[in-house]
């Protein structure tokens, strides 16, 4: 299911044209955060412990490895800095009228309606343009403290933005991908399509809400010559 | 003649009583402690009435409406909502408990009292400084220990 890509190690993956699974140096991510796929299109209740148990420990193996002790911790890149720097000043004294606790229930509203279990294009369209509507008011909050301490008003916004951004991915990856499969399950799509949809959907979004996509091939070979692999089949009960 | 003086901030005094734009049918008020160390002022309890029929059943539907649409500045912990992680264990009616966990019916009648945890240090409203807790906590490696 969805997440930050990563390898088996927890290295994030940013597939690039030669490369689909090219590793951001340094960068790790595991847990929910993490996709590291091995429950295929949906990962079912408790088997989050794969996660925890063996791939938190694979990470932690690998970041054993790549770093070494007493090594310094690379100067960010300025540009960066800035930017994130930016974005917390920018919310953080945010005066855009619109209450964090008004504009949030609004876009749950529209994600659990359109973007929910079974899905369906005209009503995944319909859901795409009433977030689009909601761009304005989630980009205009007020946050009514600036404090540093525990300051929740600041925290609920900048929830609030992150909420948005992963909105936004979720929508427009579940408009785009025409079949069912996993937890996607489109009823205008009923069959899995493993010509056209045997792949990973990567996606980037813009400060314009524009999202693009790429695709990575799936692994679908274990890694071990004492288990056979799993094809994909039709889940019949 | 001994003289003794209470510590910092253990007086309470009476805060904000945030009263319903309109009286509503199904009442539920909190006093709530407020403590803001930006602020150069000893603690308050302040008063939010709760319209119930606008709100989830849990103490923890109350305290979330409250920031979203009473006071967003009301500080408290809170995460997985469901008696999990127990990040908003707070002191509600004298009781140590979740406030994700604890049913307003169950409460008594009239006004519910909301604390932080007792014996912590504050370090806003309801949320006390757990430092001394992690470091105990790491003392006794409460993790799965192989040979």
């Amino acid at each position: 299911m969805g997440g930050i890509p990563t390898n088996i190690r927890g290295e994030v993956i940013c597939p690039t044209k030669d490369d689909p699974d090219a590793v951001v140096p340094g960068l790790m991510a595991i847990g929910e955060a993490a996709c590291v796929s091995v429950h295929g299109a949906n990962r079912l209740g408790t088997n989050s412990l794969l996660d925890l148990i063996v791939f938190g420990r694979a990470a932690a193996l690998r970041a054993a490895e790549i770093v070494k002790p007493g090594s310094r911790v690379r100067e960010a890149n300025g540009h960066f800095q800035e930017r994130a720097l930016q974005r917390f000043d920018r919310i953080r004294h945010s005066k855009g009228g619109n209450k964090v606790g008004e504009v949030r229930p609004r876009m749950q509203e529209v994600m659990q309606s359109s973007f929910n279990v079974f899905r369906r294009g005209d009503t995944l369209k319909e859901g795409l343009d009433r977030l689009a509507a909601l761009r304005d008011p989630l980009e205009r909050v007020t946050v009514d403290d600036d404090s540093l301490l525990w300051n929740v008003s600041l925290v609920s916004a900048l929830e609030l933005a992150n909420l948005a951004d992963q909105a936004v991915v979720i929508a427009h990856s579940a408009y785009a991908r025409t079949e069912s499969r996993g937890a996607h399950a489109r009823e205008d799509y009923h069959q899995r399509d493993d010509k056209d949809w045997l792949k990973h959907t990567v996606a980037w979004k813009d400060e314009d809400w524009n999202v693009t996509f790429a695709y990575r091939p799936v692994h679908l070979h274990p890694l071990s010559n004492d288990v056979q692999g799993f094809p994909p089949a039709p889940r019949t009960h | 003649m001994s003289e003794f003086t209470l510590p910092k901030n253990s007086q309470v005094g009476e805060g904000k009583h945030w009263a319903l734009p309109q009286p509503g049918e199904h009442v539920k008020s909190f006093r709530i402690y407020r403590w803001d160390p930006a602020k150069n002022a000893t603690p308050t309890l302040d008063t939010f009435d709760i319209d119930r029929d606008h709100c989830g059943p849990m103490v923890l539907d109350a305290l979330i409406k409250i920031n979203d649409q009473i006071d967003p500045t009301l500080s408290f912990r809170r995460s997985c909502r469901e008696g999990v992680c127990g990040s908003c264990a707070m002191n509600i009616d004298g009781t140590n408990t979740l406030a994700c966990l604890t049913p307003m019916d169950s409460l008594k009648k009239g006004t519910s009292r909301i604390t932080p945890l007792p014996h912590l240090q504050v370090l806003k409203d309801l949320v006390p400084d757990l430092s001394g807790l992690y470091a105990q906590y790491e003392l006794i490696e409460p993790w799965l220990q192989t040979d």
